[in-house]
């Protein structure tokens, strides 16, 4: 008790003194630590193929010490595919799980496909700033956030599994996407762990072959994934900071699971050549990045030389492109427009990166109305799945604002969804600009996202039973095909033919339609960070370009719903 | 006595709304009946109690026998049975005067008394409070910030009535037994400006109204033994019963199921309670118990010792002990309020079940020393959790909680200081909860229910907790003070206040407060906001608020507050930088 009362007395100066301390003090920015590293891929720090192989023998000799052969894929920060090696006795093939019916989910695909999407989803979504894994990314992308809490909103990243699909006309220059991209987008599968040297996001490791291509609907349980446990083993040596992995990372309070085990210790590896197994493609050296630097508004960032220009020194703007419809959007004020966006970024705290008051890193895409990328910048270390992710959204707002929304629909095949959003009396014929919060919101299993009772499907969804995040409504029926075709094949684009939404919808926040004299004219999409800060910076790139408040999306009301325009962080500046 | 301890449980609802406590709680809080209410609470019904309810005389509903008038036709004398049926003055529905139903005089034979107490108590009440707009919004064309706006409307009323049957003797004997059952009839509505608020699905607008049944009050007590010539005893209460353990409520104050040994010794100078609860759930909207298990148990043990050093200084030892299992005990380890929203576990880091154990040993007291007012109390806590929700870890708690308040009375005018300061955690993801919680406090302290930072719940907006809990001082973090979880990785508060009481008539009393506050620790506010440099400066809390008793008893009961919050740099920086403020008005009519 004694001792008690003089530990109370001490603490109660030292909150005084520190509440004087700091209470004298202004408003602090926090400093930004993150990007200060040389990019991955930039010729001085990059994965070797020795260190593939290195990083390959250690999964492996932990899936041999557990007695379950596995499929294991490295691959570079940009989704270079370095190595893939199939352990003796690994299973083929791997089965969607997803707890729905329909959409892919049930189908089987080849594992070593698995494998690349999950090393790529830990390669495309971790940077200096975070680091994350397929285990974080299946926390973002339920019906439902944290997955296991009901009723809740879905998860932040609702639908973003469906991006960087070798579909995709969105791919890096020398990174061509039939090859490079993921085969089965981003994976939700634990199994997925980035790869670090000296604090520079260098790539993924992803392992499959338990059968199953699932997601973790209980974040809570910790239950134990072999393939994590395997990929573990595979980043000893090139393990995430422990200061930025994702569970040192809270979004809207909630923290962001990383792994449920730790690398485990003492592990006796096998030489990679006296591993017993096919390499399915022998470790190969990263090579040098796609991106070059270029200053957009004064940021500096990178553009990729199929969607811009590049400028011959770093600090000068690069060249976007003007519209070739009549009224749209000139080059200049496209450059207008991302420079907007790039200065909000600098000065908005990012939800997803340590140390804390670290500033957000986004991709910034502007798109013409036929669904052309205009412009498409990113900002230094902004994670790589932004790239094609901003180019969905962008293209998506577009989409569904476009005054030909209901025919194109019908003209890919999806006029279902066209019925079932006219059943909710939504207009698709240019009359209401949609964000792409709206659309996701509409996209919902359950409709609106909150509701405990009472509910069916928003119109461009599949209702629960059938739903799951591989079937997840019209964002799927619209790549579906293409999907699987790319599977075994290049492809032009995801859509069935030629359209204004050639990579796929993406149907999570973070783009707004641009109008000028209130004619659609395109859209800005931005993705990297928060979906708050993804609207916020969104609404930066789009002044002088916004869609007159009358028509906007939260004019409308669907089942008793307002629907969302854009949501801003708090306090996004501080 | 009985409504009192019924009605003082604090009520409160999710998300923005917090039930309020009824008016009487809010004149408890203020300080009305400090030296009474709160310390009968604590301390074991003492024979006065029996004496009160019993003295007056009794009503002559009960007319002299025919043998006694025959007697009386035979002597000069009236013989009557007892002394209870000495005169004749009340009518049944007159509480001020003889009245069977107020246990004024026996039910039947010449000790069982029957007591009934029926209370309307109204709230309205009219506050700003941080609000986000949430995605579907209430209005077109705002704006996409963050926070919306925060007006909102409150009215609840109860209907209390209270049935209680004891047999009791004289002015020092404690009641052999008693049974008492209090039944409350609740309605709320709640009006907001923003959508996803009343409730977590946003077609539910932006109004709720709810209505519940509770009994707050469900007991039976019987007088064990007595241990002294000078009527020192033993007795047991078991049932739903009201408790506070201390004298400022600052650890547990709630009407709960349990098993409580309570008496005293050496001629009433000690006094002591030995209990244990097994928890109810309770009503999100109302406040009130419901009818399910809480899956947590709390045993309480305290000692007062009354003129302690000092004449009119009452001090206590107190040891408390929660054992928290919602994580095991709730279906698939989650509980939601009935509004939708996730409360256990809370939700915030992890979101995982998780089991409490938490120790508090205290010391406090209440009285004065000369002239001088002084009411402190301090408390150490111990103990653990199976996995700390914030530290994402199992973590081990030490904690201390220290407050204390200074007044001298001037005739009329009491003026007062008062100091609390409540553990922050400067480490949130180690193993050690450095953070101050409560079991279920209830606090009377440093303006009480008056003051904004302890009426209004404050939410910690972009999270699903609180920031602040309606009716508690502590930035504990919880998702609901009376459905969620103690969290002791919180950022602790440091206050000072200042206030003045004043007795401006017989009838009309006010009571004026300034608090500022600070946070000791912002880590943890850092950590799950994903927001660095929050300052500690929570702001300054005026507050002024008036009791009126029209006519100088406790059967009409009228209160007023009004509480102005100027944020600080820390308030700001996670909250809302402008001005908040609440004002209510509360009736309370006893019978």
């Amino acid at each position: 008790m004694t001792r008690g009362l003089s530990t109370s007395f001490l603490r109660v100066f030292a909150g005084l003194a520190g509440s004087l301390l700091i209470t004298c003090g202004g408003p602090l920015v926090g400093p930004d630590m993150t990007g200060v590293a040389p990019e991955s891929t930039s010729g001085t720090v990059h994965l070797t193929a020795a260190e593939v192989q290195t990083i390959i023998a250690q999964a492996a000799s932990q899936a041999q010490a557990m007695g379950r052969p596995m499929t294991i894929a490295v691959v570079d920060h940009e989704g270079t595919v370095l190595g893939v090696f199939r352990m003796t006795g690994a299973a083929d093939n791997t089965t969607f799980q997803g707890g729905g019916s329909g959409g892919l989910d049930g189908s089987t695909v080849p594992a070593n496909l698995a494998a690349i999407s999950k090393a790529g989803t830990a390669a495309f979504f971790s940077t200096q700033g975070n680091a994350f894994t397929t285990r974080s990314a299946s926390f973002i992308v339920q019906e439902h956030f944290p997955p296991q809490v009901n009723p809740s909103p879905g998860g932040p990243l609702f639908g973003v599994q469906f991006s960087q699909l070798r579909c995709s006309d969105v791919s890096r220059t020398g990174h061509p996407s039939a090859t490079d991209n993921l085969p089965l987008g981003l994976s939700a599968d634990p199994g997925g762990l980035p790869l670090y040297k000296n604090g520079t996001a260098v790539g993924g490791i992803g392992v499959e072959g338990d059968g199953v291509y699932t997601r973790d609907p209980d974040s809570s349980d910790d239950d134990q994934s072999i393939e994590e446990l395997v990929a573990l083993a595979g980043t000893i040596g090139f393990a995430a900071p422990t200061g930025i992995r994702a569970d040192q990372i809270f979004i809207d309070g909630i923290r962001i699971p990383f792994a449920n085990a730790e690398p485990p210790a003492g592990l006796s590896t096998i030489q990679y050549v006296s591993l017993s197994g096919t390499p399915l493609l022998a470790p190969i050296d990263s090579p040098s990045t796609g991106f070059n630097p270029a200053t957009v508004g004064g940021v500096l960032g990178t553009v990729d030389s199929g969607f811009a220009t590049p400028p011959l020194n770093a600090a000068d703007p690069p060249t976007f492109t003007s519209s070739l419809a009549a009224g749209g959007l000139t080059a200049d004020e496209v450059y207008q427009t991302i420079a907007q966006a790039a200065q909000q970024s600098v000065i908005t705290r990012a939800a997803i990166r340590n140390p804390l008051g670290s500033r957000a890193r986004v991709s910034i895409a502007v798109v013409d109305v036929d669904g052309s990328i205009l412009g498409l910048f990113r900002t230094l270390d902004a994670p790589i799945f932004g790239f094609d992710v901003a180019v969905q959204k962008a293209r998506t707002a577009n989409f569904f604002s476009s005054p030909s929304a209901a025919g194109d629909l019908t003209a890919l095949g999806q006029s279902t969804y066209v019925s079932a959003a006219n059943a909710d009396r939504l207009s698709l014929n240019g009359s209401i600009a949609y964000s792409d919060r709206a659309d996701g919101f509409l996209s919902q299993p359950i409709y609106p996202p909150g509701a405990y009772s009472n509910f069916s499907n928003g119109p461009y969804s599949k209702p629960l039973g059938t739903w799951s995040i591989f079937n997840t409504g019209l964002q799927l029926d619209l790549a579906q095909t293409q999907l699987v075709a790319s599977l075994t094949g290049p492809v032009a684009q995801c859509t069935t033919a030629p359209s204004k939404i050639n990579n796929g919808i993406q149907i999570f926040p973070g783009s707004v339609p641009l109008y000028k004299n209130g004619v659609l004219v395109g859209a800005i999409g931005i993705s990297g960070d928060g979906v708050d800060q993804d609207d916020l910076i969104a609404y930066a790139g789009s002044v002088g370009f916004q869609a007159p408040p009358e028509i906007r999306s939260d004019t409308v009301t669907v089942r008793g719903t307002p629907l969302p325009w854009q949501v801003f962080p708090r306090h996004p500046n501080l | 006595m009985s409504r009192l301890a019924l009605v003082r449980t604090s009520l409160s609802a999710p998300v923005a709304l917090w039930l309020l406590t009824t008016t009487v709680c809010l004149l408890v809080d203020a300080g009305l009946f400090r030296a009474t209410l709160r310390a009968e609470d604590a301390v074991p019904e003492s024979p006065a109690t029996t004496v009160e309810e019993t003295r007056r005389l009794p009503d002559g509903r009960s007319r002299p026998t025919e043998a006694e008038l025959e007697t009386h036709e035979r002597t000069d004398f009236l013989p009557i049975r007892d002394r209870w049926r000495i005169g004749y003055t009340g009518r049944w529905y007159d509480p001020y005067n003889q009245n069977v139903l107020k246990g004024d005089y026996p039910l039947f034979g010449q000790d069982v008394f029957f007591s009934f107490t029926a209370v309307s108590d109204s709230l309205f009440e009219a506050r700003n409070l941080p609000t986000p707009q949430g995605a579907s919004r209430e209005t077109a064309g705002t704006s996409g910030d963050f926070f919306g706006r925060g007006r909102q409307l409150f009215f609840n009323q109860n209907f209390i009535a209270s049935f209680e049957l004891f047999q009791g003797s004289t002015a020092f004997r404690p009641r052999d037994f008693a049974v008492r059952i209090s039944p409350v009839i609740n309605y709320t509505y709640l009006n907001v400006r923003e959508r996803g608020i009343v409730n977590i699905d946003p077609r539910k607008g932006v109004t709720r109204q709810d209505n519940q049944v509770a009994f707050q009050e469900l007991f039976v007590e019987k007088k064990l033994a007595d241990v002294s010539r000078f009527f020192d005893f033993v007795s047991v209460r078991a049932g739903i019963q009201g408790f506070t353990s201390d004298f400022r409520g600052f650890i547990f104050s709630d009407n709960e199921p349990g098993l409580r040994f309570f008496g005293n010794l050496a001629s009433n100078r000690y006094q002591w309670n030995a209990a244990y609860f097994n928890l109810l759930e309770k009503d999100t909207n109302s406040g009130l118990n419901s009818f399910e298990t809480r899956h947590r148990q709390v045993i309480v043990a305290n000692l007062y010792a009354q003129d302690f050093l000092w004449k009119g200084y009452t001090s206590q030892i107190s040891f408390h002990h929660d054992r928290d299992d919602a994580g095991t005990g709730d279906l698939n380890g989650q509980h939601y309020d009935t509004n939708g929203f996730l409360v256990r576990p809370a939700r915030i880091g992890d979101v995982r079940p998780l089991t409490l154990r938490s120790y508090y040993l205290g010391w406090s007291g209440d009285g004065h020393i000369g002239r001088l007012n002084l009411t402190h109390a301090f408390y150490q806590v111990f103990g653990n959790v199976s996995r700390d929700l914030i530290a994402g870890k199992p973590v081990t708690i030490n904690a201390q909680m220290a407050a204390a308040e200074l007044s001298y009375d001037i005739d009329w005018l009491r003026p007062k200081v008062s100091v609390f300061y409540g553990s922050g955690d400067s480490r949130p993801t180690d193993g050690v909860a450095r953070g101050f919680d409560s079991i279920l406090d209830n606090v009377n302290f440093a303006g009480a229910g008056f003051s904004f930072f302890n009426r209004q719940g404050i939410p910690l907006t972009q999270t699903g907790v609180f920031l602040v809990n309606r009716f508690s001082l502590l930035p504990d973090l919880r998702s609901s003070k009376i459905q969620g979880q103690s969290e002791f990785v919180n950022p602790g508060l440091f206050l000072l206040n200042a206030g003045l009481d004043a007795d401006l008539t017989p009838k009309l009393k006010a009571l004026l407060n300034v608090n500022a506050l600070w946070f000791v620790y912002t880590q943890p506010l850092q950590l799950t906001l994903q927001q660095p440099n929050i300052r500690n400066f929570i702001g300054t809390d005026y507050s002024l608020g008036f009791l009126y008793r029209p006519f100088l008893s406790q059967n009409v009961i009228l209160s007023a507050g009004l509480a102005y919050f100027v944020p600080g740099n820390g308030f700001k920086d996670v909250q809302v930088t402008e001005n908040l403020y609440s004002g209510f008005f509360s009736a309370t009519l006893t019978f």
